[in-house]
């Protein structure tokens, strides 16, 4: 069947190194399987970051696909996780036709190991394809705004090879109230269209 | 590799009253989308997987709730899409069983103009839809 293969993979380290994820972990550190190493900190004061996560949806073998486009993510609309008054789960955002980041475009993400990440929001050590200041900047918004309804166009180009589809950029923010433990799974799906 | 399970194939219908489908179950082959002459295309349709083919063709499954749906393109550029979806547990302390890729939907239209999503459990849905005395005569379930 006309069915390519794709998987989900996460950006990591400085090449970068593309992992194929099946759960992936937040936490305080650049790495695809963590595990409950360097987990987020609820802070005393202010909030934590966990390190942005790069997920892209990837053609590893395009088979006798003609091509595939239209790549849309969303959550399943209502995130569990005890992070605070003010901590969530945030996606980060462009204007314009699509969202994604271009593989092309990857950074690294950075912070101090099993104490906080850096703000990809941030001007001066966030992402450099997301900051604010950047071209076509929109603000980062929460994953649970998205679901099947109201999806994100990651991709809209058309892919006629195995390669990377532009990826999403996530990362969580824990308030002072957190609530300590382990959180609930939350889903995330990425959709496209193929023929 | 986990793969989708199929339960439609496309048929491009063209103007001289020839086709080209997906799946030709008699002679066991499955055409490439590339190979559809567009300019030649009067419809195209979503036929659903019928029991006997899947016998033919590994990785599909007869669905009883699908219809053939088709959209004619009156000069028009159509297209066809199988909308897929994969879902990921993040989290937490736990692991969930991740599903496999699935079919959401099946999709048809002009493009820029009106389609058709037709889902597995029957439901047909339309959007970017013009005014009915438009659109009366574009699409045929």
């Amino acid at each position: 069947m006309a069915v390519a293969d794709l998987a989900v993979q996460q950006f990591h380290g400085a090449g970068p190194t593309k992992d194929t994820v099946t759960t992936p972990r937040l936490s305080t550190m650049d790495d695809d399987a963590p595990g409950t190493a360097n987990p987020l900190p609820i802070p005393a004061a202010g909030i934590t970051f966990s390190f942005w996560m790069t997920l892209h949806l990837v053609i590893t073998n395009i088979q006798d696909a003609t091509v595939l486009n239209n790549h849309q993510f969303y959550s399943d609309g209502t995130c569990g996780w005890a992070l605070g008054t003010l901590g969530d789960l945030f996606i980060a955002q462009k204007t314009g036709a699509d969202m994604g980041v271009p593989v092309a475009s990857y950074n690294q993400a950075g912070g101090t190991v099993g104490t906080t990440g850096y703000d990809m929001d941030d001007v001066t050590n966030g992402h450099d394809y997301y900051k604010t200041g950047e071209a076509t900047y929109s603000a980062p918004v929460a994953v649970d705004s998205l679901n099947s309804g109201a999806t994100m166009d990651v991709d809209l180009g058309d892919h006629t090879i195995a390669e990377g589809f532009k990826g999403i950029v996530i990362q969580a923010e824990v308030d002072t109230d957190a609530t300590r433990g382990a959180q609930i799974s939350e889903t995330l799906t990425f959709q496209f269209d193929e023929v | 590799m986990n793969r989708p399970i199929i339960e439609a194939f496309w048929v491009a219908e063209y103007k001289d009253g020839t086709a080209l489908a997906q799946l030709d179950p008699i002679n066991r082959v499955e055409n490439s989308f590339g190979k559809v002459f567009h300019k030649r295309v009067k419809r195209f349709w979503w036929i659903p997987i019928t029991p006997g083919m899947t016998k033919v063709f590994p990785g599909t499954r007869f669905n009883p709730r699908l219809r053939r749906h088709a959209v004619d393109l009156n000069g028009s550029k159509g297209f066809v899409a199988r909308r897929t979806s994969i879902s990921l547990g993040m989290g937490g302390g736990s692991r969930v069983p991740v599903p496999a890729p699935k079919v959401k939907c099946y999709v048809l239209g002009i493009e820029g103009g009106p389609r058709r999503e037709i889902y597995p459990d029957g439901t047909v849905i339309d959007k970017e839809w013009p005014t009915k005395a438009e659109t009366q005569d574009i699409l045929h379930s």
